[in-house]
């Protein structure tokens, strides 16, 4: 019976372990973010030999990029992973003067989903001599949307043209 | 040999094995003697008179005949080594073990199902729910789009400048 007991102590202790073990805390959440360029410049060459090039370090998204899009090539541009709270902005600079900002929101509802609100900005320098009044350049809110992303799942981003072609994010969140 | 001699001596064998049990006796002496005793004892029994048993008796002593030949039926059944099976957890040893491995078990399904039942890491299946988009910047149009395989949400601003005239159509194959 004592043995029993203990078991059943373990058991409930083990299923209890995963919520405490993968939480940093109730607030915290990480946030990845993966910034690439996609082009079809080389389109009918791609297109001609069936293949699709993408970076190395995309191998990840590979499929969903492949799947998604008919872009023939795909650069990556970075990689961050930043932690932030509920409230606070989690802000990852791009390429070509434009930003993401994130911010997480309290849960309306929804086990497991973290809300956030996500903004695509592009810095816009103003034109004319700077002055003091006027040194922080325009921004420009490319994109702002409201999410609800399951915790460890992935939204993908995109659209803004970049001299290197079109700007996709990975974006994804997780407690 | 020996198992057909109560047979032989009740006239109860076929003839052809008969004439074998025949053979055998004039030439083994041991089965010839078992013979004698077989046929000693039916004797003493055809002289001997049945005793006395009241109703009640008998009664009883008929159930336990045919319970104690159930138990040997059962027995005969099954085989030797389920048998002579001890139980599994029998011993304190074996208990602990038996303990220990539920345990592991237990946490190795809390570990990888665990977090899913807890909302706490994903199951990979990327749920998004878009409430609301937007864009404030000229020349853009953005747009939601849904894809099953792979399960993923995409939010994709249409610029002018580059996809003229591709809103609407999605990014490329979407």
């Amino acid at each position: 019976m004592r043995h029993t007991a203990i078991a059943l102590l373990i058991m409930l202790l083990t299923l209890c372990l995963p919520e405490a073990a993968f939480c940093d805390s109730d607030d915290t959440i990480v946030i990845e973010v993966t910034s690439m360029v996609a082009s079809s410049a080389e389109a009918s060459r791609a297109d001609a030999e069936g293949e699709i090039e993408i970076d190395p370090q995309l191998s990840g998204l590979r499929k969903k990029l492949r799947s998604l899009f008919a872009y023939s090539h795909y650069a990556f541009l970075g990689r961050s992973s930043s932690q932030t709270k509920i409230g606070e902005v989690c802000v990852t600079q791009l390429p070509e003067r434009f930003v993401l900002e994130v911010e997480p929101q309290v849960a309306k509802g929804g086990e497991g989903l973290i809300e956030m609100t996500v903004a695509l900005i592009r810095d816009v320098p103003t034109a004319g001599r700077p002055t003091p009044g006027r040194q922080r350049p325009e921004r420009e809110i490319v994109l702002r949307t409201r999410i609800r992303l399951e915790s460890g799942g992935t939204v993908l981003l995109g659209g803004p043209p970049t001299a290197a072609g079109v700007l996709i994010l990975a974006l994804s969140a997780r407690r | 040999m020996e198992r057909y001699l109560t047979a032989y001596a009740d006239g109860e064998l076929p003839e052809r094995l008969r004439r074998r049990v025949e053979r055998h006796l004039a030439e083994c002496e041991a089965c010839a003697r078992e013979l004698d005793s077989i046929r000693t004892f039916d004797k003493i029994l055809d002289g001997a008179s049945a005793p006395a048993v009241s109703g009640g008796r008998w009664h009883r002593f008929k159930s336990e005949l045919t319970a104690a030949l159930d138990r040997v039926d059962r027995e005969a059944l099954w085989p030797k080594r389920i048998r002579e099976t001890r139980p599994v957890f029998g011993n304190q040893l074996g208990r602990r073990l038996a303990v220990a491995g539920a345990c592991v078990v237990v946490a190795i399904v809390a570990l990888t199902a665990g977090p899913v039942w807890f909302g706490g890491r994903s199951t990979g299946s990327g749920v998004c729910i878009v409430e609301s988009i937007e864009t404030m910047a000229a020349g853009y149009t953005p747009m939601t789009f849904r894809s099953n395989d792979p399960e993923m949400t995409v939010i994709w601003v249409f610029s002018e400048e580059v996809e003229p005239g591709l809103a609407g159509e999605g990014p490329g194959a979407m």
